[in-house]
Protein backbone atom coordinates (compact mmCIF):
# COMPACT_ATOMS: atom_id res chain seq x y z
CA UNK A 1 0.00 0.00 0.00
CA UNK A 2 0.83 3.81 -0.14
CA UNK A 3 0.91 5.99 2.06
CA UNK A 4 2.20 8.83 0.01
CA UNK A 5 2.15 10.17 -2.94
CA UNK A 6 5.51 10.00 -4.81
CA UNK A 7 4.53 11.63 -7.70
CA UNK A 8 6.05 14.91 -7.07
CA UNK A 9 9.20 13.43 -5.38
CA UNK A 10 12.36 13.35 -7.84
CA UNK A 11 15.86 12.10 -7.35
CA UNK A 12 18.85 13.56 -8.76
CA UNK A 13 22.46 12.42 -9.65
CA UNK A 14 24.94 14.05 -10.83
CA UNK A 15 27.70 11.65 -12.50
CA UNK A 16 30.37 13.96 -12.22
CA UNK A 17 30.28 14.61 -8.47
CA UNK A 18 32.92 12.58 -6.48
CA UNK A 19 29.98 11.65 -4.04
CA UNK A 20 29.38 8.09 -5.70
CA UNK A 21 26.34 7.69 -7.26
CA UNK A 22 25.12 5.15 -4.89
CA UNK A 23 25.47 7.34 -2.20
CA UNK A 24 23.57 10.34 -3.45
CA UNK A 25 20.64 8.07 -3.80
CA UNK A 26 21.25 6.47 -0.50
CA UNK A 27 21.32 9.96 0.78
CA UNK A 28 18.49 11.30 -1.14
CA UNK A 29 15.87 8.75 -0.05
CA UNK A 30 16.94 9.10 3.71
CA UNK A 31 16.49 12.39 3.77
CA UNK A 32 12.61 12.05 1.96
CA UNK A 33 12.05 9.16 5.25
CA UNK A 34 13.33 11.74 7.89
CA UNK A 35 11.29 14.59 5.78
CA UNK A 36 7.84 12.02 6.24
CA UNK A 37 7.90 13.00 2.47
CA UNK A 38 8.10 9.02 2.46
CA UNK A 39 6.41 7.06 5.17
CA UNK A 40 6.40 3.33 6.21
CA UNK A 41 4.63 1.24 3.25
CA UNK A 42 5.57 3.55 0.43
CA UNK A 43 7.01 1.45 -2.47
CA UNK A 44 10.05 2.68 -4.50
CA UNK A 45 10.49 2.22 -8.17
CA UNK A 46 12.04 -1.17 -8.87
CA UNK A 47 15.78 -0.91 -9.51
CA UNK A 48 15.88 -1.85 -12.85
CA UNK A 49 13.36 0.74 -13.63
CA UNK A 50 15.13 3.85 -11.61
CA UNK A 51 18.49 2.12 -13.63
CA UNK A 52 17.04 3.16 -16.86
CA UNK A 53 15.46 6.39 -15.94
CA UNK A 54 18.64 7.70 -14.41
CA UNK A 55 21.08 6.11 -17.21
CA UNK A 56 22.82 3.71 -14.49
CA UNK A 57 23.96 -0.01 -14.04
CA UNK A 58 20.97 -1.39 -12.27
CA UNK A 59 23.76 -2.84 -9.70
CA UNK A 60 24.07 0.80 -8.71
CA UNK A 61 20.64 1.80 -7.74
CA UNK A 62 20.88 -1.96 -6.47
CA UNK A 63 23.80 -1.34 -3.98
CA UNK A 64 21.96 2.18 -2.84
CA UNK A 65 18.63 -0.20 -1.97
CA UNK A 66 20.95 -2.61 -0.19
CA UNK A 67 22.99 0.22 1.74
CA UNK A 68 19.10 1.54 2.58
CA UNK A 69 18.15 -1.95 3.46
CA UNK A 70 21.06 -2.38 5.74
CA UNK A 71 20.36 0.53 8.08
CA UNK A 72 16.69 0.07 8.13
CA UNK A 73 15.00 2.64 5.84
CA UNK A 74 13.29 0.37 3.55
CA UNK A 75 12.98 -3.35 3.63
CA UNK A 76 12.83 -5.71 0.01
CA UNK A 77 9.95 -7.65 0.01
CA UNK A 78 9.52 -10.57 -3.02
CA UNK A 79 6.27 -9.68 -3.94
CA UNK A 80 5.92 -5.87 -3.29
CA UNK A 81 9.42 -4.72 -4.28
CA UNK A 82 11.22 -2.24 -1.99
CA UNK A 83 9.28 -0.48 0.52
CA UNK A 84 9.88 2.18 3.35
CA UNK A 85 10.19 0.52 6.30
CA UNK A 86 10.52 3.82 8.20
CA UNK A 87 13.09 6.55 9.42
CA UNK A 88 15.71 5.31 11.01
CA UNK A 89 15.73 5.25 14.97
CA UNK A 90 16.88 9.41 15.83
CA UNK A 91 19.50 9.22 18.25
CA UNK A 92 19.34 11.68 21.54
CA UNK A 93 20.96 14.73 19.82
CA UNK A 94 18.58 14.01 16.46
CA UNK A 95 16.22 17.16 17.41
CA UNK A 96 19.25 19.48 18.34
CA UNK A 97 20.79 18.27 14.74
CA UNK A 98 17.02 18.53 13.20
CA UNK A 99 16.67 21.93 14.64
CA UNK A 100 19.78 23.60 13.47
CA UNK A 101 19.29 22.40 10.28
CA UNK A 102 15.98 24.06 10.10
CA UNK A 103 17.49 27.14 10.83
CA UNK A 104 20.00 26.89 8.10
CA UNK A 105 17.40 26.35 6.02
CA UNK A 106 15.64 28.97 7.51
CA UNK A 107 18.29 31.84 7.44
CA UNK A 108 19.36 30.45 4.03
CA UNK A 109 16.44 30.98 2.05
CA UNK A 110 15.53 34.54 4.19
CA UNK A 111 18.97 35.46 2.34
CA UNK A 112 17.46 34.19 -1.34
CA UNK A 113 19.96 31.07 -0.97
CA UNK A 114 19.20 28.02 -3.22
CA UNK A 115 18.95 24.44 -2.25
CA UNK A 116 22.09 23.78 -4.06
CA UNK A 117 24.03 26.61 -2.06
CA UNK A 118 22.51 25.99 1.06
CA UNK A 119 23.97 22.16 0.38
CA UNK A 120 27.27 23.54 -0.82
CA UNK A 121 27.63 25.41 2.64
CA UNK A 122 27.25 22.47 4.45
CA UNK A 123 29.53 20.54 2.72
CA UNK A 124 31.71 23.39 3.31
CA UNK A 125 31.38 23.41 7.43
CA UNK A 126 31.30 19.26 6.99
CA UNK A 127 34.85 19.75 5.50
CA UNK A 128 36.41 22.28 8.66
CA UNK B 1 -6.55 -19.81 -44.34
CA UNK B 2 -3.93 -19.94 -47.15
CA UNK B 3 -5.70 -17.18 -49.10
CA UNK B 4 -5.48 -15.06 -45.82
CA UNK B 5 -3.55 -12.26 -47.67
CA UNK B 6 -5.66 -12.35 -50.86
CA UNK B 7 -9.05 -11.86 -49.01
CA UNK B 8 -11.45 -9.47 -49.13
CA UNK B 9 -10.91 -8.48 -45.28
CA UNK B 10 -6.88 -8.11 -45.16
CA UNK B 11 -7.85 -6.01 -48.20
CA UNK B 12 -10.31 -4.25 -46.44
CA UNK B 13 -8.20 -3.90 -43.53
CA UNK B 14 -5.09 -2.32 -44.86
CA UNK B 15 -7.50 0.24 -46.83
CA UNK B 16 -8.97 0.78 -43.32
CA UNK B 17 -5.94 1.46 -41.74
CA UNK B 18 -3.99 3.42 -43.93
CA UNK B 19 -6.82 5.55 -43.88
CA UNK B 20 -6.72 5.42 -40.18
CA UNK B 21 -3.27 6.02 -40.22
CA UNK B 22 -3.57 9.25 -42.25
CA UNK B 23 -6.26 10.57 -40.23
CA UNK B 24 -4.38 10.42 -36.86
CA UNK B 25 -1.12 11.31 -38.34
CA UNK B 26 -3.33 14.63 -39.43
CA UNK B 27 -4.12 14.78 -36.12
CA UNK B 28 -2.00 14.54 -34.13
CA UNK B 29 0.65 16.99 -31.58
CA UNK B 30 2.77 18.99 -33.84
CA UNK B 31 6.03 18.45 -32.91
CA UNK B 32 6.63 22.10 -32.56
CA UNK B 33 4.44 21.79 -29.28
CA UNK B 34 6.19 19.25 -27.72
CA UNK B 35 9.37 19.27 -25.39
CA UNK B 36 12.42 18.40 -27.59
CA UNK B 37 12.54 15.26 -25.54
CA UNK B 38 8.62 14.17 -25.94
CA UNK B 39 8.52 14.53 -29.81
CA UNK B 40 11.91 12.52 -29.60
CA UNK B 41 10.30 9.37 -27.56
CA UNK B 42 7.40 9.47 -29.78
CA UNK B 43 8.95 9.55 -32.80
CA UNK B 44 10.77 6.48 -31.22
CA UNK B 45 7.73 4.64 -30.62
CA UNK B 46 5.67 5.17 -33.41
CA UNK B 47 8.38 4.47 -35.73
CA UNK B 48 9.41 1.29 -33.96
CA UNK B 49 5.30 0.33 -33.88
CA UNK B 50 4.98 1.10 -37.84
CA UNK B 51 8.30 -0.88 -38.33
CA UNK B 52 7.05 -4.31 -36.12
CA UNK B 53 3.57 -3.89 -38.57
CA UNK B 54 5.38 -3.99 -41.75
CA UNK B 55 7.98 -6.93 -40.22
CA UNK B 56 5.07 -8.55 -38.93
CA UNK B 57 2.94 -8.55 -42.58
CA UNK B 58 6.21 -9.30 -44.35
CA UNK B 59 7.25 -12.37 -41.96
CA UNK B 60 3.61 -13.68 -42.58
CA UNK B 61 3.54 -13.49 -46.00
CA UNK B 62 6.90 -14.90 -46.46
CA UNK B 63 5.94 -17.84 -44.26
CA UNK B 64 2.75 -18.62 -46.85
CA UNK B 65 4.46 -17.79 -49.75
CA UNK B 66 7.88 -20.09 -48.96
CA UNK B 67 6.20 -22.46 -47.06
CA UNK B 68 9.26 -23.50 -44.42
CA UNK B 69 6.95 -26.10 -42.33
CA UNK B 70 6.36 -28.13 -45.51
CA UNK B 71 7.74 -30.91 -43.83
CA UNK B 72 5.28 -31.31 -41.14
CA UNK B 73 2.05 -31.37 -43.80
CA UNK B 74 0.74 -29.25 -46.58
CA UNK B 75 -1.36 -26.24 -45.23
CA UNK B 76 0.93 -25.96 -41.99
CA UNK B 77 2.92 -23.10 -43.04
CA UNK B 78 -0.30 -20.79 -43.68
CA UNK B 79 -1.82 -21.76 -40.77
CA UNK B 80 1.23 -20.65 -38.79
CA UNK B 81 0.81 -17.00 -41.17
CA UNK B 82 -0.77 -15.07 -38.02
CA UNK B 83 1.86 -16.30 -35.29
CA UNK B 84 4.34 -15.54 -37.74
CA UNK B 85 2.98 -12.26 -37.89
CA UNK B 86 2.52 -12.11 -34.02
CA UNK B 87 6.30 -13.04 -33.37
CA UNK B 88 7.81 -10.93 -35.57
CA UNK B 89 5.83 -7.69 -34.73
CA UNK B 90 6.48 -8.33 -31.19
CA UNK B 91 10.19 -9.54 -31.69
CA UNK B 92 10.59 -5.86 -33.52
CA UNK B 93 8.88 -3.96 -30.71
CA UNK B 94 11.21 -5.47 -27.88
CA UNK B 95 14.21 -4.45 -29.83
CA UNK B 96 12.79 -1.15 -30.52
CA UNK B 97 11.96 -1.03 -26.47
CA UNK B 98 15.58 -1.75 -25.81
CA UNK B 99 17.27 0.72 -27.75
CA UNK B 100 15.03 3.53 -26.18
CA UNK B 101 17.35 6.55 -26.11
CA UNK B 102 19.30 6.62 -22.62
CA UNK B 103 19.47 9.61 -20.24
CA UNK B 104 22.73 11.71 -20.95
CA UNK B 105 23.91 14.54 -19.38
CA UNK B 106 25.81 14.88 -16.26
CA UNK B 107 22.72 15.92 -13.83
CA UNK B 108 19.73 13.29 -14.30
CA UNK B 109 16.61 12.92 -12.64
CA UNK B 110 13.78 10.38 -12.03
CA UNK B 111 10.58 10.01 -10.46
CA UNK B 112 10.31 7.99 -7.45
CA UNK B 113 6.61 7.15 -8.68
CA UNK B 114 6.81 3.23 -8.86
CA UNK B 115 5.71 1.66 -12.29
CA UNK B 116 2.88 0.38 -12.93
CA UNK B 117 0.58 -1.40 -15.63
CA UNK B 118 -1.01 1.07 -17.65
CA UNK B 119 -4.62 1.03 -17.03
CA UNK B 120 -5.68 2.12 -20.73
CA UNK B 121 -3.83 -1.65 -21.96
CA UNK B 122 -5.62 -3.71 -19.68
CA UNK B 123 -8.37 -4.79 -21.81
CA UNK B 124 -6.36 -5.21 -24.26
CA UNK B 125 -4.37 -7.60 -22.19
CA UNK B 126 -7.44 -9.03 -21.24
CA UNK B 127 -8.01 -9.85 -24.85
CA UNK B 128 -4.90 -11.77 -25.37
CA UNK B 129 -4.75 -13.84 -22.88
CA UNK B 130 -8.76 -14.41 -23.80
CA UNK B 131 -7.08 -15.59 -27.39
CA UNK B 132 -4.44 -17.85 -26.16
CA UNK B 133 -6.78 -19.35 -23.56
CA UNK B 134 -9.18 -19.71 -26.51
CA UNK B 135 -6.44 -21.28 -28.99
CA UNK B 136 -5.09 -23.88 -26.63
CA UNK B 137 -8.68 -24.96 -25.80
CA UNK B 138 -9.17 -24.98 -29.69
CA UNK B 139 -5.95 -27.03 -30.44
CA UNK B 140 -6.33 -29.57 -27.55
CA UNK B 141 -9.88 -30.25 -28.75
CA UNK B 142 -8.97 -30.73 -32.00
CA UNK B 143 -5.99 -32.99 -31.28
CA UNK B 144 -7.94 -34.95 -29.13
CA UNK B 145 -10.93 -35.71 -31.00
CA UNK B 146 -9.39 -35.87 -34.55
CA UNK B 147 -8.79 -39.04 -36.74
CA UNK B 148 -5.86 -41.05 -37.32
CA UNK B 149 -3.20 -38.91 -39.04
CA UNK B 150 -3.65 -35.76 -37.64
CA UNK B 151 -5.55 -33.60 -39.98
CA UNK B 152 -8.99 -34.79 -40.12
CA UNK B 153 -11.81 -36.06 -38.44
CA UNK B 154 -13.62 -39.18 -38.56
CA UNK B 155 -17.98 -39.37 -38.71
CA UNK B 156 -19.24 -42.20 -37.32
CA UNK B 157 -20.14 -45.88 -38.52
CA UNK B 158 -23.41 -45.97 -39.53
CA UNK B 159 -25.26 -49.06 -39.57
CA UNK B 160 -27.70 -49.91 -42.52
CA UNK B 161 -31.43 -50.38 -42.83
CA UNK B 162 -32.40 -54.43 -43.72
CA UNK B 163 -29.18 -56.09 -42.72
CA UNK B 164 -27.47 -54.21 -45.46
CA UNK B 165 -24.19 -53.68 -43.39
CA UNK B 166 -22.49 -50.43 -42.24
CA UNK B 167 -21.10 -47.89 -43.86
CA UNK B 168 -18.54 -45.17 -42.34
CA UNK B 169 -16.59 -43.57 -41.41
CA UNK B 170 -16.39 -40.11 -43.07
CA UNK B 171 -13.11 -38.00 -42.83
CA UNK B 172 -13.32 -34.57 -43.27
CA UNK B 173 -10.22 -31.84 -43.05
CA UNK B 174 -8.47 -30.19 -42.74
CA UNK B 175 -9.16 -30.16 -39.44
CA UNK B 176 -6.88 -29.09 -36.22
CA UNK B 177 -5.54 -31.99 -35.23
CA UNK B 178 -2.09 -32.85 -33.93
CA UNK B 179 -0.29 -31.81 -37.18
CA UNK B 180 -1.86 -28.39 -36.89
CA UNK B 181 -2.58 -27.79 -33.27
CA UNK B 182 0.93 -28.91 -32.13
CA UNK B 183 2.87 -25.86 -34.71
CA UNK B 184 -0.20 -23.87 -33.58
CA UNK B 185 0.71 -24.48 -29.83
CA UNK B 186 4.45 -24.20 -30.19
CA UNK B 187 4.04 -20.42 -31.97
CA UNK B 188 1.41 -19.58 -29.26
CA UNK B 189 4.19 -20.07 -26.56
CA UNK B 190 6.92 -18.02 -28.34
CA UNK B 191 4.61 -15.05 -28.78
CA UNK B 192 3.52 -15.13 -25.47
CA UNK B 193 7.53 -15.58 -24.31
CA UNK B 194 8.02 -12.37 -26.54
CA UNK B 195 5.27 -10.72 -25.40
CA UNK B 196 6.54 -11.07 -21.56
CA UNK B 197 9.82 -9.73 -22.59
CA UNK B 198 8.86 -6.96 -24.16
CA UNK B 199 6.52 -5.69 -21.78
CA UNK B 200 9.51 -6.33 -18.95
CA UNK B 201 11.19 -3.96 -21.55
CA UNK B 202 8.56 -1.64 -21.98
CA UNK B 203 7.69 -1.06 -18.59
CA UNK B 204 11.33 -0.62 -17.07
CA UNK B 205 12.71 1.63 -20.58
CA UNK B 206 13.88 5.30 -19.24
CA UNK B 207 11.06 7.70 -18.18
CA UNK B 208 10.03 10.84 -20.29
CA UNK B 209 9.45 13.82 -18.37
CA UNK B 210 6.81 15.33 -17.80
CA UNK B 211 3.29 13.90 -17.87
CA UNK B 212 3.65 12.65 -21.38
CA UNK B 213 5.49 9.81 -19.59
CA UNK B 214 2.38 7.94 -18.69
CA UNK B 215 0.43 7.98 -22.42
CA UNK B 216 3.64 6.76 -24.35
CA UNK B 217 4.55 4.12 -22.09
CA UNK B 218 1.07 3.09 -22.26
CA UNK B 219 1.15 3.09 -26.04
CA UNK B 220 4.02 0.94 -26.22
CA UNK B 221 2.66 -1.51 -23.72
CA UNK B 222 -0.56 -1.38 -26.25
CA UNK B 223 1.07 -1.68 -29.16
CA UNK B 224 3.10 -4.86 -27.65
CA UNK B 225 -0.59 -6.40 -26.70
CA UNK B 226 -2.18 -5.05 -29.88
CA UNK B 227 -0.45 -7.17 -32.03
CA UNK B 228 0.31 -10.29 -30.31
CA UNK B 229 -3.43 -10.26 -29.93
CA UNK B 230 -4.41 -9.77 -33.06
CA UNK B 231 -2.37 -12.26 -34.26
CA UNK B 232 -3.53 -14.69 -31.99
CA UNK B 233 -7.30 -13.93 -32.45
CA UNK B 234 -6.71 -14.72 -36.32
CA UNK B 235 -4.71 -17.73 -35.42
CA UNK B 236 -7.42 -18.83 -32.61
CA UNK B 237 -10.16 -18.04 -35.51
CA UNK B 238 -8.50 -19.91 -38.71
CA UNK B 239 -8.79 -23.17 -36.86
CA UNK B 240 -12.28 -22.39 -35.61
CA UNK B 241 -13.37 -21.78 -39.28
CA UNK B 242 -11.39 -24.89 -40.60
CA UNK B 243 -12.01 -27.17 -37.81
CA UNK B 244 -16.24 -26.39 -37.81
CA UNK B 245 -16.42 -26.58 -41.20
CA UNK B 246 -14.98 -30.08 -41.04
CA UNK B 247 -17.41 -30.81 -38.72
CA UNK B 248 -20.50 -29.53 -40.34
CA UNK B 249 -19.18 -31.85 -43.56
CA UNK B 250 -19.63 -34.82 -41.30
CA UNK B 251 -22.62 -33.79 -39.88
CA UNK B 252 -24.56 -33.52 -42.84
CA UNK B 253 -24.24 -37.15 -43.36
CA UNK B 254 -24.38 -38.83 -47.09
CA UNK B 255 -26.16 -40.45 -49.38
CA UNK B 256 -25.91 -44.05 -50.13
CA UNK B 257 -26.66 -46.10 -53.15
CA UNK B 258 -27.55 -49.63 -52.43
CA UNK B 259 -28.78 -51.80 -55.07
CA UNK B 260 -31.83 -49.34 -56.65
CA UNK B 261 -31.80 -47.68 -53.74
CA UNK B 262 -30.32 -44.36 -52.29
CA UNK B 263 -30.25 -44.12 -48.89
CA UNK B 264 -29.51 -41.24 -46.36
CA UNK B 265 -27.27 -42.06 -43.41
CA UNK B 266 -25.57 -40.33 -40.84
CA UNK B 267 -26.09 -36.76 -40.01
CA UNK B 268 -26.56 -34.81 -36.92
CA UNK B 269 -28.91 -31.60 -37.55
CA UNK B 270 -27.74 -30.60 -33.85
CA UNK B 271 -24.01 -30.73 -34.68
CA UNK B 272 -24.70 -29.13 -37.71
CA UNK B 273 -26.18 -26.30 -36.26
CA UNK B 274 -23.35 -26.13 -33.97
CA UNK B 275 -20.52 -26.51 -36.42
CA UNK B 276 -22.22 -23.48 -38.58
CA UNK B 277 -22.23 -21.91 -35.12
CA UNK B 278 -18.51 -22.34 -34.41
CA UNK B 279 -17.38 -21.42 -38.09
CA UNK B 280 -19.37 -17.96 -37.85
CA UNK B 281 -17.75 -17.68 -34.62
CA UNK B 282 -14.65 -18.44 -35.85
CA UNK B 283 -15.12 -15.70 -39.05
CA UNK B 284 -16.51 -13.10 -36.16
CA UNK B 285 -12.98 -14.07 -34.77
CA UNK B 286 -10.79 -13.60 -37.63
CA UNK B 287 -12.16 -10.26 -38.45
CA UNK B 288 -12.12 -8.94 -34.66
CA UNK B 289 -8.40 -9.66 -34.95
CA UNK B 290 -7.74 -7.59 -38.07
CA UNK B 291 -9.92 -5.26 -36.33
CA UNK B 292 -7.77 -4.77 -33.62
CA UNK B 293 -4.56 -3.99 -35.54
CA UNK B 294 -6.85 -0.69 -36.38
CA UNK B 295 -6.91 0.67 -32.55
CA UNK B 296 -4.96 3.27 -32.13
CA UNK B 297 -2.52 3.46 -29.01
CA UNK B 298 -3.18 6.19 -26.66
CA UNK B 299 -2.02 9.27 -28.10
CA UNK B 300 -0.61 12.52 -26.69
CA UNK B 301 -2.86 15.42 -26.17
CA UNK B 302 -1.84 19.05 -26.45
CA UNK B 303 0.00 20.51 -23.02
CA UNK B 304 -2.38 22.37 -20.75
CA UNK B 305 -1.65 25.96 -19.99
CA UNK B 306 1.67 26.20 -17.53
CA UNK B 307 0.45 25.79 -14.10
CA UNK B 308 1.93 28.89 -12.00
CA UNK B 309 3.29 27.49 -8.76
CA UNK B 310 7.10 26.62 -9.32
CA UNK B 311 8.21 22.38 -10.38
CA UNK B 312 8.75 19.98 -8.19
CA UNK B 313 11.91 20.51 -6.30
CA UNK B 314 14.47 17.74 -6.09
CA UNK B 315 15.39 16.05 -3.05
CA UNK B 316 18.81 18.10 -1.48
CA UNK B 317 21.64 15.67 -0.85
CA UNK B 318 21.65 15.43 2.99
CA UNK B 319 23.86 13.13 4.83
CA UNK B 320 22.44 10.72 6.82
Amino acid sequence: MTATDARGLVLRVDVTSPVPVYEQLREQVTALVAAKQLVRGDRLPAARALAADLGLAVGTVARAYKELEATGVVASRRRTGTVVAGPVAPSPAAGLVADAAADLVRVGRAAGWTDEQLVTALRAALLR
Amino acid sequence: MGGLFSSAPVALVLLVGLTVGAGLAATAVRRRQLDPAVADARRHGTGAGGLAVLAGLAAAVAVGLTDPAARLGSGVSAALTPLAFAAVHTGVLWVGESAWPRPRGAVRTASLLPRRFPAEARRVRRLLVGAAVGLVAVAAAGWATSAPGGRAVAGPVTALPDGLGAVGPSVAGPYPGPVFAVPALAGTAVVLVLVVLALRTALARPAVPGPAEAVLRAASVHRVLRGAAAGLLVELGGLLVVGCLALRSIARGAEVAVDTRVLDVGGDPVLQVLATAGAALGGSTVLAGLALLLLPAPRLRPAPPTPSGPPPSPVPAVPA
